[in-house]
């Protein structure tokens, strides 16, 4: 059974001659276990799909199941309880809050479902240590490197034992070294059964993911399956037919972002509908430029 | 959750220490003046109803102008503050009545006469001369504190007791027994002093501390036979029974007004209820004006609440992110305003407390603070900051989590 099922999951923002179509018909089905990279280019929708795998924003049209609960239309505070107990994120920023300890970062789910403060910090204490981060429980984020931090934020997302893990480039802020011992914990965590959903703009990453999706204006324009440790033609073409500076600069993702954008659209791998597209190129052509 | 949510409300309290005190501030101030106003009316109504005990359950006063309405049942329904002030509509042939009405154990006339009672050079305008008769003092159970008070032999004698305030103003000595002053030109002896009243619950307007009494008869000469009766005091024989007496003095007097109750008659127990009415419209009144201030520290508690919610924008959404409910979000920023507002009620009882100390030592006064007061005042801090909290809390649990992620 899969944990995610998109079916026909459009985005849209502003009205009439303004809309912008974040994600445009969207399938996608994620079976449990999986270790998705989704690449892309800035605007393509990469981020407002995470956004409503992760229950924090909701789909205009379309289905969204997660597990058995169909998700698209449930009241926010559902989404909330829903969210807490299924989904785990990892931002590019660590959005660790700054006041908090290490230890209390890390419990920060688990208060949210009413559990003892004791039980809390024993099991924060419990996941810190997984990532290898005991003897900081009692730092302050700022007093942390990028990558620790990083660690941390990964940490709170295992924290409630959810079912997938998303992370919006984990990597971004991250020196190379740092990059790959986070990606290294990712990878992990994915070898020990659970979901893991990235979005990276570094193809030297997906070496990490078994299933590599790439979106265009909104749409999946190409989805592999790639053997963990591969990177995948697709990604490949992405990786060398782009000027690269150093291989650190690569390795931490802070360029190699605008080769991923094709000449030429890969065919759609949802199915497209005929009748619909002629509408939708339309406002297609005028939103290209007015995306963030 | 509570509890954790107001452990984490105090900690960020803690983290913005100078603004969470200043906006304390506002409540505390608002909590303090309030508490101090309620407990020093609180007082003086203890000090008035101290003061009608000790005069006794069945003394009856006399009283021109007409200051009370009564219900069917007789009850006071109303009472007539203007006219509490009021004079006239009282004489002589009242007085003499009065006199003659069976089964008084003692009638005591109070009368004001106009003059300025002057000692060498010390000159003291604020005095209030009145003319009474012997049994004062047993009317009211008042001690004597120096000397003694004039008998009924005394009636057209220069003799006078003074109220306790006046040794200093006019004599500027204790117990000054035997001196002498003047009035209108007429040497007058002092033959006593009496002890310090609480408070001049008997008449309002009339402060007994600086009062010259003196015999009824001599006051009336000294003041050409011009005293004006503001007050007549009746004690019924025991035995007697205070509402018939009562009824049969309204009857005789309300006749010979050809059936005007241009007067009125009180019980004690119609003193202490207009007394007591008074002070509690009186202390609502203040109390209502300083409870404002509380207002305006419930509105600085929403303004900066208000910076708050937005400052900490970033961290509602990393919370929302982590799955917080909007009810969750709603709860902490509320408890955080409710956590101003308690601690600052608290600390404004406790300030309350201090001045109220601070008055006792440098006032006569003596304000009377009950846990009733203060519980009152924490619910009420409470109340503030529900009321003023329940906004700002409400704008952040109802911000976008993805908005709010993106204003790291």
């Amino acid at each position: 059974m899969p944990v995610i099922e998109l079916s026909d999951v459009s985005k849209l923002y502003g009205f009439g001659n303004a809309t912008t179509v974040a994600l445009d018909e969207v399938n996608l089905v994620i079976e449990p276990g999986e270790f998705m990279a989704i690449m892309g280019p800035s605007g393509s929708g990469k981020s407002t799909l995470l956004n409503v795998i992760g229950l924090l924003d909701r789909p205009t049209h379309g289905d969204y199941k997660l597990g058995e609960r169909y998700a698209a239309r449930l009241r926010p505070n559902q989404r909330a309880v829903l969210r807490r107990d299924s989904i785990g994120f990892v931002f590019q920023s660590f959005n660790l809050l700054p006041k908090l300890s290490v230890l209390e970062n890390v419990a920060l789910p688990l208060a949210y479902k009413g559990m003892s403060q004791t039980k809390r910090l024993k099991i924060a204490g419990n996941v810190l240590e997984r990532v290898g981060l005991s003897d900081r429980e009692y730092f302050l984020p700022h007093q942390l490197s990028g990558g620790q931090a990083q660690r941390v934020a990964i940490a709170r997302a295992l924290v409630n034992e959810p079912s997938v893990i998303i992370a919006d480039e984990p990597t971004g802020n991250l020196d190379s070294g740092s990059s790959r011992l986070v990606m290294e914990l990712l990878s992990d965590i994915h070898k020990s059964g659970s979901t893991v959903l990235m979005v990276t703009h570094n193809p030297e990453l997906t070496r990490y993911a078994n299933r590599v999706v790439f979106m265009h204006d909104g749409s999946i324009i190409s989805d592999e399956i790639s053997a963990i440790g591969e990177v995948p033609r697709r990604a490949r073409k992405t990786l060398y037919s782009i000027p690269k500076k150093t291989l650190q600069d690569d390795a931490a993702g802070v360029s190699a972002l605008m080769g991923a954008i094709p000449e030429k659209p890969f065919k759609k791998v949802s199915k497209p509908k005929t009748t619909k597209s002629k509408r939708k190129k339309s406002y297609k052509a005028s939103s290209r430029t007015s995306k963030k | 959750m509570t509890k954790s949510n107001f452990k984490l409300a105090m900690r960020s309290l803690r983290s913005t220490k100078w603004r969470s005190f200043l906006t304390m501030l506002g409540v505390v101030i608002g909590v303090m003046s309030v508490v101090t106003i309620v407990s020093l009316g609180e007082g003086v109504r203890q000090q008035l109803t101290r003061q009608i005990k000790q005069s006794g359950p069945n003394l009856i006063t006399i009283r021109p102008g007409r200051l009370v309405e009564r219900d069917n049942k007789g009850q006071i329904s109303q009472i007539h503050y203007i006219g509490l002030l009021n004079n006239g509509s009282l004489s002589e042939d009242d007085l003499r009545i009065v006199e003659k009405t069976p089964d008084l154990e003692l009638v005591v006339p109070l009368g004001l006469i106009n003059g300025i009672a002057t000692n060498g050079n010390i000159k003291a305008d604020s005095l209030l001369l009145i003319g009474t008769n012997d049994q004062f003092p047993t009317s009211i159970n008042q001690k004597i504190l120096y000397g003694s008070f004039f008998t009924a032999a005394d009636a057209n004698a220069p003799a006078a007791v003074i109220g306790d305030n006046v040794s200093k103003t006019l004599f500027r000595q204790v117990g000054p027994i035997g001196q002498p002053f003047d009035v209108r030109g007429q040497e007058v002896i002092v033959r006593g002093s009496l002890a310090p009243f609480d408070n001049s619950p008997l008449t309002p307007g009339v402060d007994y501390n600086n009062a010259i009494l003196m015999p009824y008869d001599f006051a009336k000469t000294l003041g050409n036979g011009q005293i004006q009766l503001f007050q007549i005091m009746v004690r019924p024989k025991k035995g007697a029974d205070l509402n018939k007496t009562i009824s049969n003095l309204t009857g005789q007097l309300a006749s010979a007004h050809g059936g005007n109750q241009d007067f009125t008659i009180l019980s004690a127990n119609d003193n202490q209820a207009i007394a007591s009415k008074t002070m509690t419209v009186l202390t609502s009144l203040i109390g209502g004006i300083a409870a404002i201030s509380l207002l305006v520290g419930g509105i600085g508690i929403m303004n900066i609440m208000l910076v708050a919610v937005s400052e900490r924008t970033h961290e509602i959404g990393v919370r929302k992110s982590v799955g917080a409910t909007n009810r969750q979000i709603l709860d902490q920023f509320l408890v955080e305003a409710v956590a101003i507002s308690l601690v600052g009620g608290i600390l404004g009882i406790i300030g309350s407390l201090i001045a109220n100390y601070f008055l006792r030592l440098w006032t006569s006064l003596e304000p009377a603070i009950s846990p009733g007061i203060m519980l009152a005042a924490l619910v009420m801090s409470l109340a503030v900051g529900v009321f003023f909290g329940v906004t700002p809390a409400v704008k952040a649990a109802r911000k976008d989590p993805i908005e709010s992620l993106r204003r790291g």
